[in-house]
């Protein structure tokens, strides 16, 4: 349960925000790379932490995300030409180039140094793996780039996919470090996703539906441990850790890829699912690439030439009642990302958690909470760098793993729970 | 009401969440916090002042056997409120919703394991959490957990002491 003025402040991400300032710290995923696939393609309409940008990429390849408006009267540059080092207005001419800085204003003399006054809001704009990233925050104050595992393997060990979410980012996240619900809401999903079945972990997963759970911090974040039943004498772990302030990773399942995911709110009632596959150790196979690009595992079919689910809320999400009563899903829709997005939608865009009754196995997301506000409030007071921001703290792993019951996940951390390149995902 | 969209896209607005009934969706929870070790006992005083739930607030005494032939397998135990009365585990376990056990790393906790017990045994979890600091060394750490880590449905380590007001308002203790 959280008072309103604490579901305020973890829920706005808007300028001038105290969450939003700290979103504002880190670099965050803004695009697919294959969103600007050419030189002097078309831009891209980019809406960010409440902030209307335009994303687009020159003639040299450089890539500019601006403010989405001309300076002169305030028209779209989405309608821009992107022709010969810069994006032109199509109204009077005026052209800026991807820092913002207009270039040309035709209706004044070139002399006149007029264009030198006119700068549109930017953000850097780079890319690492398959997508690119902004940073939002004072200059002054630009991290080192992300060190994401996912991003930096080699491009034939990686997918990367994004899906409109149409709730707030915490709801949406909040999924993503609440381990219990898989044996129920997934139940359908874990013998038959080709992505996740086959794994002996499933089998503990299925026959535990009551995990018992060990929260701790990270330096980054938390790692968050469910336990459950296995062999005589041992127990399956399965670790997620969460860096903040909204980056999450699932334990692996048997040789699979690993996925996880990046919650960016676009506003206070959207926001971006990014979901990743990767293997450390391998290039995916034909047949795991076709079935990420189909929808399979975390991923979704979208409605064509768009990033929108097929299955959203105007269609009710293609709920199959058949399906739920014969358990061939356990919610009735079809796919894991969205029969977590259905419930989380239907929860409203901003839920109000003061009318939540939460349980001792939700410390994850009550630990979390607490995290955020705590970190956004030592940035609005005293400055201080929030967690997640150093790339060492994204150097994590998920992990599966069985031990003895004399042991816990915490004991071997080290090995599993951190990047060691070369080295194969602790997984059962 | 927008008419010809569908039900899920019709109630999910922020202008159908308007309507959602305001009457009272849970009962005040009747909780127990046990304190297990001397250093937890001031926490407890702080977060009794924070509560107005009237959730009680407890420090472990000593372990009770089951039955006099039965002491070996203590289920029971001995606690104490704040202003020193004694108070029988079982009885208060008997109604409680949430039971939550505070502990400081380092210290073994083994009343971890009587009221692990205890619980267990009345199909009652528990939520344990263990207070570290800096200093504590992560063997005494992983000691201290090791002697929860069986008899906590939920184990928390919480680094300074803040977390854990935050954790019992938002479990509404």
């Amino acid at each position: 349960m959280l008072r309103k003025e604490q579901n305020d402040l973890l829920t706005q991400t808007g300028p001038g925000t105290p969450m939003g300032d700290m979103f504002r710290c880190y670099w965050i995923p803004a695009l697919l790379a294959e969103e600007l696939p050419d030189n002097d393609c078309a831009p891209v309409r980019v809406k960010l932490l409440s902030e209307r940008l335009l994303a687009f990429r020159d003639s040299e390849g450089r890539y500019g995300l601006i403010d989405e408006f001309c300076a002169h009267r305030g028209v779209s540059l989405w309608f821009g030409r992107n022709e010969q080092g810069g994006l032109r207005c199509p109204y009077h001419g005026w052209k800026y180039d991807h820092t913002g800085q207009c270039t040309e204003v035709p209706s004044e003399p070139k002399e006149s140094g007029y264009c030198g006054k006119i700068k549109l809001k930017s953000y850097p704009l780079i890319k690492i793996g398959d997508i690119l990233w902004t940073y939002m925050g004072p200059a002054e104050k630009q991290p080192p780039h992300p060190e994401w595992e996912f991003a930096l393997v080699p491009s034939e060990q990686t997918f990367t996919s994004k899906r409109w979410q149409e709730c707030n980012w915490l709801q949406a996240m909040e999924g993503g470090i609440d381990s219990s619900h898989v044996s129920w809401l997934h139940s359908g999903n874990l013998n038959s996703d080709p992505l996740f079945k086959g794994a002996r972990g499933n089998k503990y997963n299925m026959s535990d539906a009551r995990p018992f759970f060990e929260v701790t911090d990270s330096e980054g974040g938390l790692y968050i441990g469910a336990r459950r039943n296995a062999e005589e004498g041992h127990y399956y772990w399965r670790v997620t850790p969460w860096v903040m302030p909204s980056f999450t990773m699932v334990p692996p399942r048997g040789d699979h890829p690993v996925h996880g995911h990046f919650w960016i709110p676009i506003d206070d009632e959207n926001c971006w699912a990014w979901s990743f596959d990767y293997h450390p150790v391998r290039a995916l196979t034909t047949e795991e690439r076709g079935a990420m690009k189909a929808g399979k595992g975390i991923h979704v079919a979208y409605v064509p030439g768009t990033y929108r689910p097929l299955a959203n809320k105007d269609n009710d999400y293609l709920m199959d009642r058949e399906a739920q009563r014969k358990g061939i899903t356990y919610s009735g829709v079809e796919g894991i990302a969205m029969q977590d997005a259905s419930l989380q939608e239907s929860m409203g865009p901003i839920v109000d958690r003061s009318k939540e009754n939460l349980v001792s196995t939700d410390n994850g997301i009550i630990m979390a909470r607490h995290r955020l506000m705590k970190a956004a409030r030592a940035l609005r007071d005293k400055s201080v760098v929030p967690p997640g921001v150093d790339p060492a703290h994204h150097r994590v792993r998920s992990a599966a793993i069985v031990l003895p019951v004399d042991k816990s996940y915490v004991d071997v951390a080290e090995e599993a729970l951190t990047v060691i390149e070369g080295k194969a995902p602790t997984s059962v | 009401m927008q008419l010809g969209l569908s039900e899920s896209a019709r109630f999910a607005t922020a202008e159908e969440a308007r309507f959602r009934i305001e009457y009272p969706n849970s009962s005040p929870r009747k909780s127990r916090v046990i304190a297990l070790d001397e250093p937890s006992l001031g926490l407890l005083h702080t977060l009794a002042d924070m509560s107005r739930s009237g959730a009680h607030f407890l420090r472990y005494v000593s372990a009770k056997g089951a039955t006099d032939s039965l002491h070996m397998l203590p289920v029971d135990a001995v606690l104490e409120d704040l202003e020193g009365r004694t108070a029988s585990l079982a009885d208060e376990i008997a109604e409680a919703d949430i039971i939550v056990m505070i502990t400081t790393a380092g210290i073994a906790a083994d009343a971890a394991e009587v009221i692990g017990n205890a619980c267990f045994v009345r199909n009652k979890l528990t939520t344990g959490l263990v207070r570290n600091a800096d200093g504590v060394s992560a063997e005494d750490l992983a000691r201290t957990l090791t002697t929860m880590r069986p008899f906590a449905a939920m184990l928390v380590i919480s680094n300074g002491d803040e977390y854990v007001g935050e954790m019992l308002s938002a479990l509404r203790v």
